[in-house]
């Protein structure tokens, strides 16, 4: 460590600190409530909190600062709405260009009851499924994003998964 | 339901690759793995959506100024400057006043950035940054053509290009800008590769190729991109890729009018003798190539 004490009242430090977070929290409250101006919302006031907070604020609990303003921010707003990932049709996996027609079209489908399967994702689990497998935060960081214990965690992401399977198991 | 899903991570560890092969294995036998497996591609997939977040920045700036004034982050007036300046003088002016590395044909150059990172610049390629920048704040830098970075961690390292954006904390990556092609290997860490829709984060052995504005994916096992070692190899590229690498690499002009650009190519040309070069690419594709003079060269279908 060159700096021992960095300061987040610094106005590189904050910048620094939003930088590296901002997209996490943005994502993560999005996958709560399907929103993202609301998500920008929740962030901004993260943000603003901690300035104000800055001389209070350590700069390695900062991340955890912001977590925790961010969730209550969450809890306080009762808009909620269903989190529908874009499917971008012109985007295929590598081996897509030698899928017949019936495949792509077999794809498509798929993809949309994907989408609909996520969407009816518990929050809890659709949160931990999406950072997991989006944002590729390890168990153990998305263990300190949300609050909980890594076992917890992989519970959560275990259940996701099961969820999703059974619910395309009979789509199928 | 099978004996393997009894245990209550059970899937979570497979999903981020941490089970042994053995239970790999056993979990490959039911019938269920198929679809596991194909939820997590299809996750691949979709996407989430983006936000201008220098202007959400911004937006928190003019927050937290409204309601006290005493310590504005950094005064408006610098962000009209920087802006009309920005849109007055766009890159040319970063690129005067920046620290600038180019290489011309056949020839590559690893360079030392301020932070002790690396890069290594394929054939006419161009890289450059402004150092006063990287002390303390982001660390970016411009790329035209070709480059291999090996990061130091540290703050964000950003390489921009005309459209797009890849962001990573330290790790290795390849990225390739030649002519509207936008391509990035990652091959130690994660990276982030961003254009104006949408973003994609890659992990180790992970690639994604953009054109017209959309992503193909695949995976490879190279520890380094092979350009690095006297050859240049390709995964389904579009000939068009292949042929600009060919004219980099040996200062040739390539007549391309009487084919189809468009057709994929997977295979590699070595850089120390053309006429092997020429051979291995263009004889796999039935493509018939005719020396017009020394250093230019027209193809036709066979």
């Amino acid at each position: 460590m060159p700096k021992k004490q960095q300061s987040v009242c610094e106005e590189k430090t904050f910048k620094m600190i939003y930088d590296n977070h901002s997209e996490v929290i943005l994502n993560f409250i999005y996958y709560k409530c399907g929103n993202m101006a609301q998500a920008e919302d929740i962030t901004q006031e993260a943000f603003v909190k901690l300035w104000r907070n800055c001389k209070k604020v350590l700069f390695e609990k900062a991340k955890s600062f912001l977590m925790k303003v961010a969730q209550n921010a969450f809890f306080n707003d009762l808009r909620h709405e269903k989190v529908i990932l874009k499917y971008n049709q012109q985007s295929f996996s590598s081996i897509g260009y030698e899928y017949s027609p019936e495949f792509l079209l077999e794809e498509k489908e798929f993809m949309i009851k994907l989408q609909r399967c996520i969407a009816e994702l518990p929050e809890k689990q659709r949160e931990v499924f999406l950072l997991s497998r989006k944002d590729k935060k390890t168990y153990r960081e998305i263990a300190e994003i949300i609050g909980l214990t890594q076992k917890a965690v992989e519970r959560r992401m275990h259940l996701a998964l099961l969820e999703l399977r059974e619910k395309l198991g009979q789509a199928i | 339901m099978e004996k393997s899903d009894n245990i209550d991570n059970f899937l979570a560890k497979w999903a981020s690759g941490e089970l042994s092969e053995e239970e790999i294995n056993a979990f490959k036998k039911t019938k269920d793995y198929e679809l596991y497996k194909t939820i997590l591609q299809g996750t691949e997939l979709l996407d989430v959506p983006t936000v201008d977040r220098e202007q959400l920045f911004n937006r928190i700036q003019d927050d937290v100024s409204k309601n006290k004034k005493a310590i504005p982050l950094v005064p408006k007036w610098a962000y009209a400057v920087a802006a009309s300046i920005a849109l007055i003088l766009g890159f040319t002016f970063f690129f005067n006043q920046n620290t600038t590395h180019q290489t011309g044909f056949g020839e590559q150059l690893t360079i030392l950035l301020p932070d002790n990172s690396e890069a290594i610049l394929n054939a006419k390629s161009k890289i450059y940054y402004n150092k006063g920048n990287w002390e303390g704040k982001e660390r970016m830098v411009f790329l035209e053509g070709e480059a291999f970075f090996k990061v130091k961690k540290g703050n964000t390292f950003i390489v921009k290009s005309n459209t797009n954006t890849v962001s990573v904390l330290g790790t290795q990556f390849n990225i390739n800008t030649n002519n509207n092609l936008f391509e990035v290997i990652c091959y130690e860490g994660k990276v982030k590769v961003e254009n104006n829709t949408s973003s994609r984060i890659l992990t180790q052995g992970e690639a994604i190729r953009s054109i017209n504005s959309s992503f193909e994916e695949w995976k490879l096992n190279d520890p380094v991109p092979s350009w690095t070692t006297g050859e240049s190899s390709f995964t389904n590229s579009p000939l068009l890729q292949v042929i600009t690498t060919l004219e980099k690499q040996y200062n040739i002009t390539i007549e391309t009018a009487k084919v189809n650009i468009n057709q994929r190519y997977s295979g590699g040309f070595t850089h120390n003798n053309l006429q092997n070069a020429l051979h291995t690419v263009f004889d796999a594709m039935n493509i018939k190539y005719t020396f017009i003079d020394k250093d230019s060269i027209e193809l036709s279908e066979e």
